[in-house]
C-alpha cells in the first residue's frame, strides 16, 4: 500500500517539479522506467501469488533497473543500441504482460 | 530481465525459511484443487524457463506442482503460448478438466487473494518497505519525467513518414520564401536604378553648378598654375597691357585668373583711372599679381615667349616674373549681378535654336 502510494506520490512530484532529464541519462531513463515497472506488476503478482517479500522486491528492482540500463549502455557501445532497447523493450512489454494478466486472473478469475 | 523473471521464483526459496512454507501448501493445496486458480494459468513463454529452478531448490514442492501441470499442459498449454489474450478461450476449455473437482473453490481462492492484498496493503513501516517505497516513488517521479520529456522532445522523437511530411512543408515553405526573395529584389534593383539615375542626375547638375559658378566666379578654386608677377615701378603699364596678358594667359589655357585681389570673368574689363587701372571698377595696385590656373608650363612659355608679355614689359620699362607653382589657390570670388535687360530663352526653344 505504501509502495503504491509512492509511486503516486513520485508522479505528482515529477509533474510539480518539471525536472529535466541530464543528457547522459536520456537514453537510459526510458529503459530503467519500463524495467521498474516489471519490478512493480512482478511484485504485485507475487503479493497475490501470496509470497511477496520486500526485500526480493527491492533487489529485484534495482537490479532490473541496473540490468537493463546495462544493456543499452552496451547497446550504445556496441553501434546497436537502438535494436537492443527495442528488445529489451519487447521481453520487459512480454514479461509485464504476463504479469498483468497473472494478476488478472487472480484478482477476477479471467 | 533475468533478475524480473525470476522474480516471481526468487521469492520462493527466501520466504521458505519463514512464513513461506504455509503460503507453499496452500499453494499447492489450491494448485491440486482446481486448475482454474493455479497460475498455470499465467504460464507465459517466459514463465515455462525458469521453473525448474524451485523445483530442483525445493525438493518438497516438486512432486505435487508437477503432477497438475503435466496433466493441465497438454490440454490448454498452447493457448497462453499463442497469446495473451488466450484466458477466455481457457476458461472454455478449463471446465472440462475443472468438472471433477469442487466447482466452489474459485470463490474461495478469490476471496483468499482479496484477503492476502488487503493485508498487504496495510501499511507496514519495516525498513524493507521504505526502501520499496522510495523505489516507487523514483519510480514515478521517472516516469512523470519521462513523460514530460518525451513531449518536449521535437524532431528527435519522429517517425520517418512524419520526418519526410516535415521536410517537405519546409522544402514547400523554403520555395515560397525564395520566390518571396526574387520578387523583393526585383523591386529593389528596380528602385536602386531609380536611385542611380537620381543620384546620377544630382551628379551632373553638381557638376555642371561647379563648372559655372567656376566660370562666374562665385566659388573659389584650386590648382596648378602660375603667378605672374608685373612690378612696374614707371608706372608705364596700362590697361590695354593688362588686357593682353589676360588674353595671353586665356589663350594659353588659363581657366580661372585672379588679378589682385579681382576675380576675372567674363564680363571683366580694365579702364585707365589717371595712373593707376582698375579692372572691374576696382584699383589695382602695382605690383600687378596674375594668378592663373591651368597648365604651368603652356601658360609659363607662352609668358615668355619673344614678343610675349615678359618681353613686352622689358621694353616698357617694367619686369615680369613667372613663376609656376603647383597649387594656386584662387580665393576671390566675383558677385554676380542680375542682368537688367537679357532675358533666358526657355530650356525647350534652345536646342532648336542652336542646332
Amino acid at each position: 500500500m505504501i509502495p503504491a502510494l509512492g509511486l503516486l506520490v513520485g508522479v505528482v512530484i515529477g509533474l510539480l517539479l518539471h525536472p529535466t532529464v541530464p543528457l547522459w541519462l536520456q537514453p537510459y531513463l526510458p529503459i530503467a522506467v519500463i524495467a521498474a515497472l516489471d519490478a512493480v506488476f512482478g511484485g504485485v503478482r507475487a503479493v497475490l501469488d501470496g509470497f511477496f517479500n520486500d526485500k526480493v522486491f527491492v533487489v529485484s528492482f534495482l537490479s532490473n533497473v541496473l540490468v537493463a540500463a546495462f544493456i543499452v549502455f552496451l547497446g550504445d557501445q556496441l553501434g546497436v543500441g537502438s535494436q537492443l532497447s527495442t528488445g529489451v523493450v519487447v521481453v520487459l512489454g512480454i514479461r509485464i504482460f504476463s504479469n498483468v494478466a497473472a494478476i488478472r486472473r487472480h484478482l477476477f478469475k479471467a | 530481465m533475468t533478475a524480473g523473471a525470476g522474480k516471481g521464483d526468487d521469492v520462493k526459496p527466501s520466504k521458505l525459511p519463514g512464513v513461506g512454507r504455509s503460503f507453499l501448501r496452500r499453494l499447492r493445496a489450491r494448485r491440486a484443487a482446481g486448475p482454474g486458480s493455479a497460475r498455470h494459468t499465467s504460464a507465459p513463454p517466459v514463465r515455462s524457463g525458469p521453473e525448474p529452478t524451485p523445483t530442483a531448490g525445493m525438493p518438497s514442492t516438486a512432486p505435487p506442482r508437477a503432477v497438475p501441470e503435466r496433466g493441465i499442459v497438454p490440454t490448454t498449454g498452447a493457448i497462453p503460448r499463442q497469446s495473451l489474450t488466450a484466458p477466455t478461450a481457457r476458461t472454455a476449455a478449463s471446465p472440462t478438466v475443472r468438472d471433477p473437482a469442487e466447482a466452489g473453490h474459485p470463490e474461495d481462492s478469490r476471496d483468499a487473494t482479496w484477503r492476502r492484498l488487503r493485508r498487504m496493503g496495510k501499511p507496514r513501516m519495516s525498513r524493507s518497505n521504505v526502501l520499496a517505497t522510495a523505489l516507487t516513488l523514483s519510480l514515478g517521479f521517472a516516469i512523470a519525467t519521462q513523460i514530460q520529456q518525451t513531449q518536449e522532445t521535437g524532431l528527435a522523437s519522429l517517425r520517418q513518414d512524419e520526418l519526410v511530411r516535415v521536410l517537405d512543408d519546409v522544402n514547400q515553405r523554403s520555395s515560397r520564401l525564395d520566390q518571396q526573395v526574387r520578387e523583393l529584389e526585383a523591386q529593389r534593383d528596380v528602385l536602386t536604378s531609380g536611385a542611380n539615375t537620381a543620384a546620377e542626375a544630382a551628379a551632373q547638375s553638381q557638376k555642371r553648378l561647379d563648372q559655372l559658378s567656376i566660370l562666374a566666379g562665385t566659388a573659389p578654386a584650386r590648382g596648378p598654375g602660375i603667378a605672374l608677377t608685373i612690378s612696374d615701378p614707371g608706372g608705364a603699364v596700362r590697361g590695354p597691357v593688362l588686357l593682353d596678358v589676360l588674353q595671353e594667359l586665356r589663350d594659353a589655357g588659363a581657366e580661372v585668373v585672379q588679378v589682385g585681389a579681382v576675380r576675372v570673368v567674363a564680363g571683366s574689363f580694365f579702364t585707365d583711372a589717371g595712373s593707376s587701372v582698375t579692372l572691374d571698377g576696382q584699383p589695382l595696385t602695382r605690383p600687378y599679381v596674375f594668378m592663373a590656373i591651368g597648365d604651368p608650363k603652356t601658360m609659363a612659355s607662352a609668358m615668355q615667349i619673344p614678343g610675349g608679355i615678359v618681353d613686352t614689359a622689358r621694353r616698357l620699362g617694367a619686369n615680369a616674373v613667372v613663376e609656376e607653382r603647383r597649387i594656386v589657390e584662387i580665393t576671390a570670388l566675383h558677385t554676380p549681378k542680375t542682368p537688367r535687360y537679357a532675358q533666358p530663352v526657355p530650356e525647350a526653344g534652345s536646342p532648336g535654336g542652336s542646332s
